[in-house]
């Protein structure tokens, strides 16, 4: 009951300092662009957490959804003049579609080969993106302009804002659903999934296609934060980061996937001014979490505790990826 | 109350988070003072790739490095030392538009130098427009930021796109005489515009004729089918835009089908560097003919070359001399000429100062002109030529009239 409470009362205090955040920071565009750049990588990793963490299915190619959200977002805005409200969605949906061409075979593959799949897609939208230049605009790029409403960076910070707090509570509950138990049954085995009536190939389409949604999303947000679409954000370095912003921060767990990406996206702030040492820092930390901590900083709360709360002598218990969930769902 | 006591740590931690987040940086600017110019000091921004597979281009930062510590010991400008503060953009767009938000808001920089990246620079472009910060000989050859002007875009740090692919057509018709061309670029926002503007150039030449196209992409490490279809086209001249390592691996490929007769033009980005020699071999890089905007250091006795080999030698004693180091010491001379033509250093007295250059020599460049129409500032260059391990001049400074749109020289 205890833990209960302290978690309700930690996300209070997060949503309350985030919302007032851009009248601590003197409503700095850059502080408030840091904010926004944590909260659209923080959708993305949650995503692939789902994907990768919940699910077991590697993927090095997340890149590659966020940089057609931004392209999706662009064109629908730009060509077709679709409004905001439609545009974010829109772009979500055609990387969801995208990701059920690619999924249909691709789920038929495991570990290296999926990984691989993924990898090909995540390194061909850039070049498509730079190639097809009637829609893409080419190594031009897009111009976009947010609507009148939300030109303001303040506006539209909360925009982002509150749809990051809504696509955590929908992939919480995803997470938390019959959903999210078939994804961890998949993942513990694929054949005593299939032995308990799980649909396999159809739960890993399923998968695939809401983790695309909601990183075609993030790329959405992303164009309409930045007004400017090109082919050299979101690269392949981008699907790494996704990456080990999840096993960072922690797989198989919502918190984990927030906590590695702002870890992520801060260290830059911090490190940017001495030349060459951002890229460092954050390998130095995929490794010593890897070495140290494999179940993610995540579980770093919950080893203090237990050391907190066991009796003297007693052998702590190494934290499972997906036991976040479990406990989550009995509370 | 009996809550904040109970969870005194907890809060204690959120205050100090969102004060080290809140926290304004602790510059002390004068109230009538422009932005980012105290008693002591000068700032200006720099954003470009320090890392990444494009980090040659951070030799920029490092020349405008070593030339503001070269000021900064024989006295600074107007009594202030001059201060860098530069960012790791990665080549990235999105980036730069998070960056361009630190430097001028938080760090409060008085100008920004050199910034790289034809797309970053687009991105950043209205935010700039908007905040009127000083946008200084932007490393980006498009013409989109300096014709038509811009109020706070004052020069471009590379030869200007267009210009430079007019002046090697212009070589290859006159010169050269050539009368097949096949024209090859890196597919990006560096090779695809001087392609462009190269094709544009040809059409002027009745008698020349572009026979074929081919492009690659800058990570490209094996061009041999590119090789293959410029002999199927059966130039007499092949016009590359691309990076170093690119052009060099092309010019190697076309070597070894032994296509070694028609002329290999390359643009100076791509050329107009000593380390050709290693990188393509150096039977092979010779008879390169390329374009240049700054004299070699081995090649010139101009006063501002001797100072940099000797001030970039110190600073940085493991990168080579001949490289985009000279661009961005460059950049920064003419930056350091206008703060001291300025008499106020307010902005627009600032910008107003660049007006006062007329062909102005005083810096590593052939010569530095700006007016009301004029923004380019850079507007002359000259052909060389790889001879024997060196890249040699083999022409007069060719200049270029923005507002006639005339070359002449050569």
């Amino acid at each position: 009951m205890k833990k209960v409470f302290d978690r309700r009362w930690f996300v209070s205090l997060l949503v309350l300092v985030l919302l007032a955040f851009p009248f601590l920071v003197g409503q700095s565009s850059y502080f408030m662009g840091l904010v926004v750049t944590m909260a659209i990588y923080a959708i993305a990793a949650m995503s692939l957490n789902l994907l990768t963490g919940y699910g077991g299915q590697v993927s090095i190619g997340q890149g590659g959804f966020l940089m057609m959200g931004t392209y999706s977002t662009g064109v629908l805005s730009t060509t077709f003049g679709l409004p905001i409200w439609l545009a974010l969605p829109s772009a979500g949906v055609i990387a969801a579609l995208v990701s059920l061409v690619i999924g249909l075979p691709a789920v038929r593959l495991k570990g290296h080969f999926l990984a691989v799949a993924t990898l090909g897609f995540g390194l061909s939208i850039p070049e498509i993106a730079l190639n097809w230049k009637s829609v893409t605009g080419g190594y031009s790029g897009l111009p976009l302009m947010r609507p009148e409403w939300a030109s303001d960076d303040l506006t539209f910070f909360y925009v982002i804002l509150m749809l990051t707090f809504l696509v955590t509570w929908v992939l919480m509950n995803i997470a938390n659903s019959r959903l999210g138990r078939a994804f961890l049954a998949i993942r513990d085995s694929e054949i005593a999934a299939a032995a308990t009536g799980i649909n396999v190939a159809g739960y890993k389409t399923v998968m695939f296609m809401i983790s695309a949604f909601f990183t075609g999303l993030a790329g959405g947000l992303y164009a309409y934060w930045i007004q400017y679409i090109s082919p050299n954000d979101f690269t392949i370095m981008a699907s790494f980061f996704l990456l080990a912003m999840i096993v960072v921060g922690g797989l198989a767990s919502i918190w984990g996937a927030i906590l590695g990406a702002v870890l992520f996206t801060g260290i830059p702030h911090f490190s940017d001014a001495y030349v060459g040492v951002t890229n460092l820092v954050i390998g130095l930390a995929v490794v010593l979490v890897i070495l140290f901590r494999p179940a993610g900083l995540v579980s770093l709360g919950e080893f203090f505790q237990r050391r907190k709360q066991r009796p003297s002598g007693e052998t702590p218990v190494e934290k499972v990826p997906g036991q976040d969930f479990e406990e989550a769902d009995n509370a | 109350m009996f809550l904040i006591k109970k969870n005194w740590k907890k809060w204690t931690t959120a205050a100090s988070l969102a004060a080290l987040f809140a926290a304004p940086p602790a510059w002390a600017d004068d109230l009538d003072a422009p932005q980012g110019v105290t008693d002591t000091e000068i700032r200006i921004g720099h954003l470009g790739p320090q890392t990444g597979p494009v980090a040659a281009y951070d030799k920029i930062r490092m020349g405008i490095q070593s030339y503001f510590k070269h000021v900064n010991e024989n006295g600074g400008v107007k009594g202030r030392k001059l201060r860098l503060i530069a960012y790791d953009d990665q080549y990235q767009p999105g980036r730069t538009v998070q960056l361009t938000k630190r430097l001028v808001d938080e760090d409060k920089v008085y100008a920004m130098l050199g910034n790289v990246c034809t797309p970053c620079n687009v991105a950043t472009r209205r935010f700039n427009e908007r905040s009127g910060i000083p946008m200084l000989m932007t490393s980006s050859g498009s013409k989109q930021f300096v014709d038509p002007p811009i109020a706070n875009y004052m020069g471009s740090s590379l030869a200007n796109y267009e210009f430079e692919a007019r002046v090697l057509t212009n070589y290859i018709a006159t010169s050269l005489k050539a009368k097949r061309v096949v024209v090859a670029y890196q597919n990006d926002d560096y090779g695809s515009p001087l392609a462009e503007a190269a094709k544009e150039a040809l059409k002027e030449y009745q008698d020349v004729e572009l026979v074929g196209e081919v492009n690659f992409q800058a990570a490209d490490s094996d061009l041999s089918t590119q090789a293959q279809r410029i002999r199927q086209a059966d130039p007499d001249a092949i016009l590359a835009f691309s990076t170093p390592a690119p052009a060099a691996q092309l010019k190697k490929a076309l070597y070894n089908i032994g296509l070694s007769e028609p002329a290999f033009l390359v643009s100076s980005v791509g050329g107009d560097s000593e380390t050709m020699f290693d990188l393509a071999g150096k039977e092979v890089w010779n008879g390169t003919i390329s374009s240049a905007v700054l004299p070699k250091p081995d090649q010139s006795d101009d006063e501002s070359i001797k100072q940099y080999i000797e001030q970039f030698g110190k600073d940085y004693p493991k990168v080579a001399l001949a490289d985009w180091g000279q661009t961005g010491w460059a950049a920064a001379e003419v930056l350091v000429e206008a703060l001291r033509r300025s008499e106020t250093l307010s902005w627009d007295d600032f910008l107003s100062a660049f007006d006062s250059f007329d062909n102005w020599t005083g810096s590593m460049y052939a010569g530095v002109s700006f007016s009301e129409h004029n923004h380019y500032g850079l507007t002359s260059m000259f052909i060389t030529e790889a001879k024997d391990g060196h890249i040699v001049p083999i022409s007069k400074p060719i200049t270029f009239d923005p507002v006639t749109g005339q070359i002449s020289g050569g």
